[in-house]
């Protein structure tokens, strides 16, 4: 069995009532096709880079299971005839994987889950804590993912314009 | 000419890839924001005799990126004024 990653775009304008029938179906395929339903992940509206069909943002939705061929292929046909779909992808993310380890680890990861709703139910401090856990152990002060990036993308910027000006010499 | 030369690559700053430094800096093509840092505002990729990156890390985020675009996450061509 292989594992794949399908991100669709729906239309944004669905309503939810709309778009669940859609939802369930594509669920539903898996299912029917002996597949194995990891996960069902909606992203929410995004704006897309380039309109797809008239359309500038998009609802995203990304479906992890595991399957074959024929159930991507199917997937992929039932999204290509429907209309509220405006594009989708499927990646293989792994080409033999084992039923059983995928089952363990959707039931980790639903524990998790659990443990995280529970521990969070105070509020903000459940996540503030985890952020100072996670910067403690390292002596020094690691930055936020969020200033790194801003940062690194400064320095990245002024090392293109140095090779920049080098390549007109 | 020389001394130009010699000028020059003292101001060059050693460049490593960025990914084989970190490991927590993954390549995704679900995370369109770590993939931009690579990319021109145009949306071009940027090569890696300018970034840096390694080989091997190159490649993988060039299939990333090639992946974001076809899901519309990053632009194939931008306009400036998007950014």
């Amino acid at each position: 069995m292989r594992r794949y990653e399908t991100v669709f775009i729906v239309n944004p304008s669905l309503s939810q009532e709309e778009s669940q029938p859609l939802f369930d179906k594509l669920t539903d395929l898996v299912v029917d096709h002996q597949g194995l339903m990891v996960k069902f992940d909606e992203w929410g509206q995004k704006r897309l880079a380039y309109e797809i069909k008239k359309q500038t943002r998009g609802y995203y939705i990304l479906l992890d299971f595991c399957g074959n061929g024929s159930l991507v292929k199917e997937l992929e046909r039932n999204m290509r005839l429907d209309d509220r779909v405006l594009k989708y992808m499927t990646v293989c993310v792994a080409k033999d994987v084992d039923a059983e380890t995928i089952k363990t680890e959707i039931k980790a990861a639903e524990e998790a889950a659990k443990v995280k709703a529970s521990s969070a139910d105070p509020g903000e401090d459940g996540r503030a804590s985890e952020a100072q856990e996670q910067a403690l152990p390292g002596e020094t002060p690691e930055p936020t993912p969020d200033e790194g990036e801003g940062l690194d993308s400064a320095s990245l910027s002024t090392e293109e314009e140095e090779e920049r000006t080098d390549g007109e010499f | 000419m020389a001394s130009f030369k010699r000028r020059k690559r003292m101001f060059r700053r050693r460049k490593i890839c960025r990914f084989c430094a970190d490991s927590s800096f993954v390549i995704d093509y679900k995370n369109p924001r770590t993939l931009r840092l690579f990319t021109t505002e145009r949306g071009k990729i940027i090569p890696r005799r300018i970034s840096g990156n390694c080989a091997k890390h190159q490649r993988q985020l060039t299939t990333a990126i090639k992946r974001a675009r076809t899901i519309a996450l990053m632009p194939y061509s931008a306009a400036l004024s998007h950014y």
